[in-house]
C-alpha cells in the first residue's frame, strides 16, 4: 500500500525564477527504504520538506502530495508530530535541551503523552538504541554521531509511520555514519518504519535501499531498484561520481558477455563481479593477479591518471618540521599528542586522515602555532614556531581554516569579507580579484555567506585566508558535507594553490578524496603517525582503513587504490589478456 | 559517594530546603539557630567531605564574624550597656544580636550549600515542569545554548586568529573592535542556526497544548514517608510558633521563654527533622556495612 503518494508536484520559491521543484511524480510505499540522491540544490531538501508541512516553505505549489490516502495539508500538527519524523543534517543544532533523556522525551512532551506511556516508550528507544548508559547525560558530553542517534532517537519514541532524514551523517565522520545507517537499516527491518532519506554519501545506503531516486534540476529522472539503476544510467557520467564504487565499476567495465550479471552494490559483491569478470576473459583470476599483476604496475605507473605534480618538483627541505610533538589540555589530561612527527614542503598536498580522536586536528592546531606543544619542536622555516609573533605568523605564514568555516565570517558578505582583510594589512585591491578568479567564488561575492552552500563556503573562507599568501595552509575536515561535485572541483582547486607553490595540510576522514588528490597521507593513530607517504604506499597495503576501491580490488588487482585506478586497470586486464588470447 | 537524599523527589526536596532556609530567618531562636547550624554542617561534611572545611574557613566564618561583630559596633539599642567605645554604648543585647544574626547567616549559606549540591539542573527542570511545562523546558534550553554559545566564541577566536585577523596584539581599540566583530558573528550564528532549531521543536510538535513534562523522578513509598515527617516538622514549628513556645525579644531587652519540657520537646522535633538528611545517610551506610558482614 502506498503510504506517500506525490502526484505532479511542482514548488516555485518567491521570487525566485526557477522552479525548485517540477512535475514530481512519486510513490513510497508502506515499509519502503527510498534513497534520494542528486548533487547540491537539485532540490531534494525541497521535496522532503513537502511531506512534512511544518517544515515546509511558503511559496506556489501544484499538484499533490497524499499522505496514508489524505491530501498531507490536511494533517494537523499533532498527527503529523506523531506520524512524520524528520531529522536534520546538524545534529548540534537540532538538539533543543540539555540533557539526553529530556530531549529523548521532547515529542512525547509537545504531544501531552501521558506519564506511564511517556516512561515507557522512552524507556523502549533507549533500549532500542543503546542508549541507556548516557541517558542521564549531558548532551554537551556526547560526540557527533552519539548526537545524531540522540535526533533519530527523539523522532522515534512518537512512532512515526514515516521516517524523513535530510543527509543526516554529513557532519558525521565515516564510522559514525555506518553505524547510524544500521540504526536505519534495524528501524526498517524490525519496526518496519518507512524511510525517505536524502545523502551525498551513498556507499553504505544503496545496498539498504529498496528504491533510488536520482533528482537533478529539481525533477526526478530515475527512479527504481539500487540494482538496475546501473543499466539504466549508462553513459551519463555525471552520475557515477554519485553511484556506490563497485557499480561505477560494473557500469564501466562490464564485458558484453556478462550482460546478465546481477549489478554489484557492495565491496563483497564487487569482489565478486571482479574475479568473474577478469575470469570471463579466458584466464583465471589468480593467473592474471600473480603474472599479470606486475605488468600492470608498471602500466598505471606510467599511464594511470597522476593529478599530482612530480616528486621531483618539491623543495627537499620542509618548510615546516614537526619533530616529536606531545601535547595535552591540562596538565593532569591525558595526551593528545604523542611524539607526532611529520614534515610539510612548499607545493605539497599533505592529508591527515585517522579515526576519531587519533589526534588530527590537535596535530595542525600545534603544527601552526595555535596550541603550544609541552615537549618537541615544531620548525617553521628552519625557526621554532614559538619564536614569531602571532602578526607575523598567522596569516603571512601560515592560515587556519577550522572544521566549520562559517567561524571565519564576521561580515555580512563574501566582499565585505575580503575587503575587511585587504584594508588590515594594507593590500592592492586588485589582488581581491585575483583571489576571487582563482578559487572561482565571483558567482557569490555578494552573498550573505549563510546562503552560500558548504562547498562554496569553504571555497570563500580560503580565499580569505590566500589574501595574505601565507606558505602553509591547514584546513580542517574541509571535505566533510559536499556532494561529489563540489568535491572534485575543490580538489582541482586545491592542487591549482600547491601548483603555485603553497603547502596544505589537510584533515579529512574522506579517504575517497585523499587518494585522489593528496601528494602524501599521514595516518594517525593514537596520537602519532604511523604511516606516511604516498597515498599508494599507505593505502593499498591497509585492508580496512582504505578507500572502497582498494577493499574491492585487494588480492585480486593489487596497487589500485581509486575508483578510476581500478576502472584503468580492469580495462587494461581485459584489453591484455584478449590480446594474449 | 552518593548522597542519599539525592535521591528523594525534588518537591519532597524542596520543601525540606525551604523549611530549613525559611525557619532560621523567621525564628532567630539562639537555641534552634544553633540546631540548625549543626545540623547543616553535619550534613555538609557528609556531602563534601574535606572540601567543606576549606569552604567554611573561607566563605562562612568570615560571614560570621563581620556580622557578629559589626552589629554591637552599629547598633546600640538595648538596656545592659556593658562598655563605651569611643563614647557609644556597646549593649548586651546587640552582642547578642549580633551573635544570633551571624549563626543564622550561617545556616543559611550552610543549606544553600547543601542545597546546591542536591539540586541539580535536572530537578529544578522537574520541578518547573510539575507547575509551568514550558518556563521548564525555557531553563533547559538556556541550560543547553549557554555553554554552548561560549564554546563557539571560542572556536570563532581561534578562526580569527587562524586567518590573521586575531584578537591579541594591537592597540586597546584594536582589539575591542575585533571583540565585537567576533560578538556580532556569535550573534548572526545564534540566530542563524536557531531557525534549525525551531525547525527541529516544531517537527516534534512544539507550540501543541497542553504540553507535559516528563517526570525524571517517581514519587515512591520512601517519598511519602520523608513528606510525612516532613509536613509533621512544620505542623509542630507552626504550633510553637503559634503557642508562643519559641518567641523571642531582643530590644530594648533580651526576653526568652523558660526551658520548659516542651520546648526541649520541640527542640528534639526540629533537630530530627533537620537531620533527615543525614539520618539517611546512616541508615544507608549501617544497611551497607551490614549486607557487606553477611557476605
Amino acid at each position: 500500500m502506498a503510504l506517500v503518494e506525490i502526484k505532479a508536484l511542482s514548488f516555485l520559491y518567491p521570487g525566485a525564477e526557477a522552479a525548485a521543484l517540477s512535475n514530481i511524480d512519486l510513490t513510497i510505499n508502506e515499509g519502503e527504504f527510498v534513497l534520494i540522491a542528486g548533487p547540491s540544490g537539485c532540490g531534494k531538501s525541497t521535496l522532503l520538506r513537502r511531506m512534512k508541512p511544518a517544515l515546509s516553505a511558503y511559496g506556489e505549489v501544484s499538484g499533490a502530495v497524499i499522505f496514508n490516502g489524505e491530501p498531507i495539508e490536511a494533517l494537523d500538527l499533532r498527527r503529523q508530530t506523531a506520524e512524520i519524523g524528520f531529522v536534520m543534517q546538524d545534529p548540534e543544532m537540532q538538539i533543543a535541551t540539555d540533557k539526553v533523556w529530556h530531549e529523548l522525551a521532547f515529542g512525547l512532551e509537545s504531544l501531552g503523552t501521558d506519564q506511564a506511556t511517556m516512561r515507557v516508550r522512552v524507556a523502549e528507544m533507549a533500549n532500542f538504541f543503546g542508549i541507556q548508559k548516557w541517558f542521564n547525560s549531558p548532551v554537551s558530553e556526547l560526540s557527533g554521531g552519539q548526537k545524531q542517534l540522540l535526533c533519530l532517537a527523539s523522532v522515534m519514541v512518537m512512532q512515526p509511520k514515516l521516517l524523513i532524514l535530510d543527509e543526516p551523517t554529513s557532519q558525521l565522520d565515516p564510522i559514525a555514519a555506518a553505524d547510524f545507517f544500521d540504526t536505519l537499516h534495524r528501524i526498517n527491518s524490525e519496526l518496519g518504519t518507512t524511510i525517505v532519506i536524502t545523502e551525498h554519501r551513498v556507499e553504505g545506503l544503496f545496498p539498504l535501499a529498496d528504491k533510488v531516486v536520482f533528482m537533478r534540476n529539481g525533477g526526478i529522472y530515475y527512479s527504481g531498484s539500487p540494482r538496475s539503476c546501473a543499466e539504466l544510467l549508462e553513459g551519463d557520467s555525471e552520475l557515477y561520481s554519485v553511484l556506490p564504487t563497485a557499480m561505477t565499476l560494473f557500469a564501466r567495465t562490464r564485458p558484453e558477455s556478462m550482460k546478465d550479471f546481477p549489478a554489484p552494490l557492495t565491496v563483497r559483491e564487487g569482489r565478486q563481479y571482479l574475479k568473474a569478470a577478469l575470469s570471463e576473459n579466458g584466464a583465471s583470476f589468480e593467473k592474471t593477479a600473480e603474472t599479470g599483476g606486475k605488468v600492470r604496475k608498471a602500466t598505471a605507473l606510467d599511464s594511470g591518471r597522476k593529478p599530482v605534480a612530480s616528486k621531483a618538483g618539491f623543495d627537499e627541505k620542509p618548510v615546516l618540521s614537526m619533530r616529536e610533538v606531545w601535547y595535552r589540555y591540562e596538565r593532569n589530561s591525558d595526551d593528545i599528542l604523542k611524539g607526532a612527527s611529520f614534515d610539510v614542503r612548499l607545493g605539497e598536498l599533505v592529508c591527515i586522515i585517522g579515526g576519531n580522536g587519533a589526534g588530527k586536528t590537535t596535530a595542525i592546531m600545534t603544527a601552526s602555532g595555535m596550541y603550544k606543544p609541552y615537549r618537541g619542536k615544531v620548525l617553521l622555516e628552519g625557526k621554532p614556531i614559538g619564536k614569531y609573533s602571532d602578526g607575523e605568523l598567522f596569516g603571512k605564514r601560515v592560515g587556519v581554516l577550522l572544521q566549520n568555516p562559517i567561524l571565519s565570517f564576521v561580515h555580512d558578505s563574501v566582499r565585505e569579507e575580503l575587503e575587511a582583510v585587504v584594508n588590515r594589512n594594507k593590500l592592492e585591491p586588485s589582488k581581491l580579484d585575483e583571489i576571487v578568479s582563482l578559487m572561482e567564488i565571483g558567482s557569490i561575492i555578494d552573498r550573505n555567506p549563510y546562503d552560500i552552500s558548504g562547498g562554496e563556503l569553504q571555497r570563500a573562507a580560503i580565499a580569505k585566508l590566500l589574501l595574505l599568501e601565507p606558505s602553509v595552509l591547514f584546513l580542517d575536515e574541509a571535505t566533510k558535507g559536499m556532494d561529489a561535485f563540489f568535491k572534485e572541483k575543490f580538489g582541482v582547486l586545491l592542487r591549482r594553490l600547491t601548483s603555485r607553490g603553497t603547502a596544505i595540510v589537510l584533515v579529512s576522514h574522506d579517504i575517497e578524496f585523499c587518494a585522489e588528490f593528496a601528494d602524501r597521507i599521514a595516518m594517525f593513530f593514537d596520537g602519532g603517525v604511523i604511516a606516511d607517504g604516498t597515498p599508494k604506499a599507505v593505502l593499498s597495503g591497509n585492508n580496512f582503513y582504505t578507500t572502497v576501491a582498494a577493499r574491492i580490488a585487494n588480492g585480486i588487482l593489487d596497487g589500485a587504490v581509486t575508483a578510476s585506478e581500478l576502472i584503468d586497470k580492469v580495462k587494461a586486464a581485459e584489453g591484455g589478456i584478449q590480446i594474449e588470447q | 559517594m552518593r548522597d542519599a537524599f539525592d535521591t528523594v523527589n525534588p518537591i519532597v526536596a524542596f520543601v525540606f530546603f525551604a523549611f530549613a532556609l525559611i525557619m532560621p530567618m523567621l525564628v532567630m531562636h539562639p537555641v534552634l539557630l544553633g540546631i540548625s547550624l549543626v545540623c547543616a554542617l553535619i550534613w555538609l561534611f557528609m556531602l563534601r567531605g574535606r572540601k567543606a572545611i576549606g569552604y567554611i574557613l573561607k566563605f562562612v566564618l568570615p560571614i560570621m564574624l563581620l556580622t557578629a561583630i559589626l552589629n554591637p559596633l552599629f547598633n546600640h539599642a538595648g538596656i545592659t550597656t556593658l562598655f563605651y567605645l569611643r563614647h557609644n554604648p556597646v549593649t548586651l543585647e546587640s552582642i547578642v544580636y549580633g551573635a544570633s544574626s551571624a549563626a543564622m547567616l550561617a545556616s543559611v549559606v550552610l543549606w544553600f550549600a547543601c542545597f546546591n549540591q542536591i539540586f541539580t539542573s535536572d530537578k529544578i527542570v522537574y520541578l518547573l515542569g510539575r507547575f509551568a511545562p514550558s518556563i521548564s523546558l525555557v531553563v533547559s534550553m538556556a541550560l543547553r545554548f549557554v555553554p554552548l554559545f561560549s564554546r563557539q566564541a571560542k572556536r570563532i577566536s581561534y578562526a580569527q586568529r587562524g586567518a590573521g585577523m586575531g584578537t591579541g596584539g594591537g592597540s586597546v581599540i584594536k582589539r575591542a573592535r575585533s571583540g565585537l566583530s567576533i560578538l556580532s558573528s556569535l550573534i548572526t550564528w545564534g540566530l542563524e542556526t536557531s531557525v534549525t532549531t525551531a525547525d527541529s521543536m516544531r517537527a516534534r510538535g512544539y507550540g501543541l497544548h497542553p504540553r507535559r513534562s516528563f517526570a525524571n523522578y517517581r514519587f515512591d513509598g520512601r517519598d511519602a514517608l520523608i513528606g510525612g515527617l516532613l509536613a509533621l516538622g512544620m505542623l509542630c514549628s507552626a504550633l510553637a510558633s503559634g503557642f508562643k513556645l519559641i518567641s523571642i525579644r531582643f530590644f530594648p531587652s533580651f526576653k526568652i521563654n523558660e526551658v520548659t519540657p516542651l520546648f526541649i520537646a520541640f527542640c528534639a522535633i526540629y533537630a530530627i527533622t533537620l537531620l533527615i538528611p543525614v539520618i539517611m545517610n546512616s541508615i544507608e551506610a549501617y544497611r551497607w556495612h551490614l549486607s557487606r558482614s553477611k557476605l
